[in-house]
């Protein structure tokens, strides 16, 4: 198979290259649709496989690069932007290590020779993760969730990129702790709070201390949420607005069940899928303007969803890989 | 695939039909899975691998008349398994790129050894290819294809949308590709 005598032409080549990024893009939302229209452009013509073979061959030789080799070639292309020097010392290269033996779902962890310290890490669905940072903080993080940590120039900071977060940050006035999330950014005095990331939303619940939550781009946009008090931002509307939450509400999930009070059904829903084996998708305007109050279990929400009818008037209907909500029908209009 | 299909009338499918299915799924899609598995995986032994187990699974399926669309079924159960692999590796990966000591700087220069000239060869057409790439293209290339980032976080480190992330890495993998294909012919 290797070195196959074959030339393709630059078009195809684009092409194929085109759905080998596409196909391993792990942003899971619609990967079927992309399988299915990949698999389309492959029953077009007998050379689109062959090309696709071609470009998966080469992405596996550079997979079998060895170490030395990538550096380099990311030393040449792809330098980091050089960090300057500060605080943080010594003591990051030794962090480093703490996180990539002790969290064993670290997907890469980074410290440069002046300390500058990255790391990712993630979680996939229904999989809650614990993780003490370098600086001793604690985080657990939700099913489905993605934690980008950023250590430098004397700030703490960290980007939560997709689904949910409960920090109990270690008191350090020195060094801000920041969490990003959506288009706010929440900064502790001393904390314990939890970030959701849904659709539309971000909701910042504080359990403990005090945080300020800032519009990005906008500092004079401020709000600042003590505890039991829970901040919730509208990507849409751009709207902050500020209410109450209780600690079952603001962490529940992180002993499997979540709670929610008076909450959008595709928030609830949103929430629900970084924890179901089968997605759930809401069909229809009219239930996205339901809302919710009451608790699912993560490990019982078949039960939740058959239970669901009796409050909603929905129906639910069961695939081999999706569950469908969708307005019930006007059946027994007249009787 | 909420379509109507074709509806199986029968209430119980004999096994023997299911497996026929099966074996006409298999000619027909099975060179697609095992690209599509290889594409995820980096590893075409692995591909192979999780391609078998694919078809145990369908074969093994209890309702298989409840399934609408089998190819789409058969690919979601790929999908599932090669996620699956990839969270195993990372479990028990070998030291990552970020744990290997920096290179003092002469070392860029200096040739590296027990490597076989061949891999060398290619690591070599592989830069040079590179070089002949605008610099946005070649960075968010080696970002993801040599660093493994994902789009997003390169999107991040780049500020570009994570869709331009993905075509500078669509644009620099096929002219890469396509030149050291062309080098390595003699």
């Amino acid at each position: 198979m290797t070195n196959t005598p074959r030339t393709f032409d630059e078009h195809l080549l684009l092409e194929a290259a085109d759905w080998w990024t596409r196909l391993r893009d792990p942003q899971g939302t619609g990967s079927e649709v992309i399988t299915r229209l990949w698999l389309d452009w492959v029953a077009q013509d007998d050379g689109h496989l062959a090309a696709f073979e071609y470009i998966n061959d080469f992405g596996e030789r550079l997979g079998t690069l060895d170490a030395t080799a990538r550096r380099q070639l990311v030393n040449e292309f792809a330098p980091h932007a050089t960090p300057s020097r500060h605080w943080w010392g010594a003591a990051a290269a030794a962090a480093a290590l703490v996180l990539a033996i002790g969290g064993n779902f670290l997907l890469r962890g980074h410290a440069t020779n002046d300390g500058m310290l990255q790391a990712t890490y993630a979680t996939v669905t229904g999989q809650n993760r614990d993780i003490v940072l370098a600086d001793g903080s604690k985080v657990t993080l939700g099913g489905a969730s993605r934690l980008r940590v950023r250590f430098a120039d004397g700030k703490r900071q960290v980007a939560l990129e997709a689904g949910e977060a409960y920090f109990q940050v270690a008191h350090d006035m020195q060094h801000p702790f920041e969490v990003g999330a959506g288009g706010i950014t929440v900064r502790d005095i001393g904390t314990a709070f939890d970030v959701r990331r849904t659709d539309g939303e971000v909701a910042v619940a504080v359990t403990q201390g005090q945080v300020r939550v800032a519009v990005s781009g906008d500092t004079a946009r401020t709000l600042d949420a003590g505890a039991e008090q829970r901040v919730l931002w509208n990507a849409t509307t751009h709207a902050l607005s500020l209410g109450t939450t209780t600690p079952e509400q603001a962490a529940g999930w992180r002993s499997n069940h979540l709670e929610f009070v008076d909450e959008p059904l595709p928030v609830v829903i949103a929430s629900v899928n970084r924890y179901s084996n089968k997605p759930v998708r809401l069909e229809g305007a009219e239930l996205a303007a339901l809302s919710f109050t009451g608790t699912v279990h993560v490990d019982d929400i078949d039960g939740w969803l058959r239970a669901l009818p009796q409050v909603f008037p929905l129906q639910v209907d069961t695939s081999a890989h999706a569950v469908t909500l969708s307005a019930r029908k006007a059946a027994v209009q007249r009787r | 695939m909420s379509q109507p299909e074709t509806i199986n009338s029968t209430v119980t499918v004999m096994p023997s039909r299911h497996e026929a299915g099966v074996a006409e799924l298999f000619r027909e899609h099975n060179r697609a899975l095992v690209a599509f598995l290889q594409c995820r995986l980096g590893s075409l032994a692995d591909a192979q691998e999780l391609a078998q187990e694919a078809w145990l699974r369908m074969l093994a399926l209890e309702h298989p008349e409840q399934i609408d669309s089998p190819r789409a079924f058969l690919f979601r159960i790929a999908g599932n398994l090669a996620v699956d692999r990839l969270r195993m590796r990372k479990l028990r990966e070998a030291p990552s790129i970020d744990e290997v000591p920096e290179p003092a700087h002469e070392l860029h220069l200096a040739p590296v050894p027990e490597r076989h000239a061949a891999a060398f060869a290619q690591w070599r057409e592989l830069q040079s290819a590179l070089r002949e790439l605008p610099a946005k293209t070649s960075r968010a290339f080696v970002l993801y294809a040599i660093e493994g980032r994902d789009f997003e976080a390169i999107a991040h480190t780049m500020k570009l949308s994570a869709r331009m992330v993905r075509y500078h890495v669509t644009r620099a993998l096929a002219h890469c590709r396509a030149r050291v294909e062309e080098r390595e012919m003699p």
